[in-house]
């Protein structure tokens, strides 16, 4: 699964929480089909972490641009 | 050399600042957020694990409400020129430095009133001076943490405390408190803190920052690339990234993150204490020498370590001139760009020398500048 976030550092951010969560994340550009263009950065995660991800990215304040079933 | 202008700039800084800088030039200065390949990503990490150790040296909750800067004053411009609009009332204080007063004056350029909280005798702002000023127009209180010429610590806690009733917003110029003073920004009430990195937080020359709370929104002075939502024509909306644009100084950023490391293990009360403990006992040596007089707070406890003392004659450059050429001392003298300051604490016209101690100083460093000070005095 590929959660799309807004920035760069709003990914690591993320990521970190996730990483305290013992949830394996990475950090990837969002490829091309899964924006309306530019750039844009999403976390890989397995998909059975996508409500762990949620909560994770509310508690941040974090805003999810998107969730795709790609990669 | 005996360096004791710490209040301009921190010398020497931690290895472990060296090594940061120098690992990142080395094997990691990619573009941060520019892209998705390992090196970019390690660069974005490098600067987010600095963005946390910032965030846990201020009290921050949130490490992307800090946004990295070139300097104190770059933070300082972007927090009054992103905030402030044509009726505001800016309320700032006598002792300011020119990073506070020259925006301040080019805002009263257009359209922005700057009114100026008085300084007791020692040179501190009290709840009440900022109190008098205030307007219905005043939008924002900006006031240094602590002095670069007088060394005394404002109260901010209590003045933060009585605007956040006010609906007024605080900044702080923290340049000469970051490292050495505890700042707990919810608990001081502030809402936008400007902080240098290379003084007390010991990182590379070109780094700083800004802290701004959560909710508040500041228009952005640059704009330009950020890596996000690049197909837009304006700013994004979300920090940092709206207040970051172009590449940033990530060599800086990884010596930054080290330096607040350094300065979290050793203690941000100790380092501050350190360096009172060595003003006060140079103030002790010099205290007999005649026609001198040190300025600021009497009471150490309410200084950062910045001890400035003026004379008529010989005048505080000359000194400093031979302080350096005769005794390898490293010391600043004139109005350490603080006009305000220097005419508040009568010291206009001829200004000061400053003696500003790091956390490498030692007692047998201020011993060996008290000598070559009094030296110097019973010459004239």
């Amino acid at each position: 699964m590929l959660i799309g976030v807004q920035s760069m550092t709003a990914a690591l951010n993320l990521k970190k929480k996730l990483a305290d969560e013992n949830i394996r994340a990475q950090v990837v550009q969002k490829p091309k089909g899964l924006q309306k263009k530019g750039c844009g950065y999403a976390v890989r995660v397995e998909k059975e972490n996508l409500e762990a991800v949620r909560t994770a990215a509310n508690a941040l304040g974090i805003k999810i641009t998107g969730v795709y079933e790609a990669g | 050399m005996i360096y004791l202008d710490n209040g301009a700039t921190s010398f020497p800084k931690p290895h472990i600042v060296h090594d940061a800088y120098a690992n990142c030039m080395r094997y990691y200065a990619a573009n941060a957020g520019r892209g998705a390949h390992r090196m970019s990503i390690m660069a974005a990490e490098k600067m987010w694990e600095t963005r946390q150790a910032i965030a846990r040296l201020f009290g921050i909750k949130n490490p992307e409400r800090i946004v990295f800067t070139h300097n104190c004053t770059a933070g300082i411009n972007m927090g009054l020129c992103g905030t402030l609009h044509s009726g505001d009332d800016l309320v700032i204080t006598n002792m300011e430095h020119n990073s506070v007063y020259r925006p301040a004056m080019a805002l009263s350029k257009k359209g922005i009133r700057t009114l100026f909280a008085s300084a007791d005798k020692e040179g501190v702002i009290t709840p009440d001076a900022v109190r008098r000023e205030l307007t219905p127009r005043t939008k924002m209180v900006l006031m240094q943490h602590a002095s670069n010429v007088g060394g005394g610590i404002n109260p901010i806690r209590e003045i933060g405390a009585m605007l956040r009733k006010k609906g007024v917003l605080f900044m702080i110029d923290a340049a000469q408190t970051a490292g050495c003073v505890p700042i707990d920004v919810v608990k001081d009430n502030i809402d936008i803190l400007a902080f240098s990195g290379h003084k007390g937080l010991l990182g590379p020359q070109g780094t700083g920052g800004l802290y701004v709370r959560d909710g508040l929104f500041i228009e952005p002075v640059f704009s330009g690339g950020t890596g996000s939502e690049s197909e837009s024509p304006f700013q994004p909306d979300f920090l940092p990234d709206r207040l970051e644009s172009g590449t940033q100084n990530l060599p800086g950023i990884a010596g930054l993150g080290g330096g607040v490391r350094y300065v979290m293990e050793k203690g941000v009360t100790n380092i501050g204490a350190h360096e009172r403990m060595l003003c006060a006992y140079f103030a002790d040596q010099i205290k007999t020498i005649e026609g001198i007089r040190i300025l600021g707070p009497a009471n150490m406890e309410r200084r950062v370590g910045v001890l400035s003392v003026a004379m008529d004659t010989p005048e505080p450059v000359v000194v400093a001139q031979k302080m350096d050429e005769a005794y390898g001392i490293a010391v600043r003298a004139g109005l350490h760009c603080a006009p305000l300051a220097a005419k508040t604490l009568g010291v206009l016209e001829g200004g000061s020398i400053r003696f500003s101690p790091g956390p490498f100083n030692t007692i047998q460093d201020m011993d060996y500048a008290a000598r070559a000070f009094r030296e110097i005095m019973q010459k004239k």
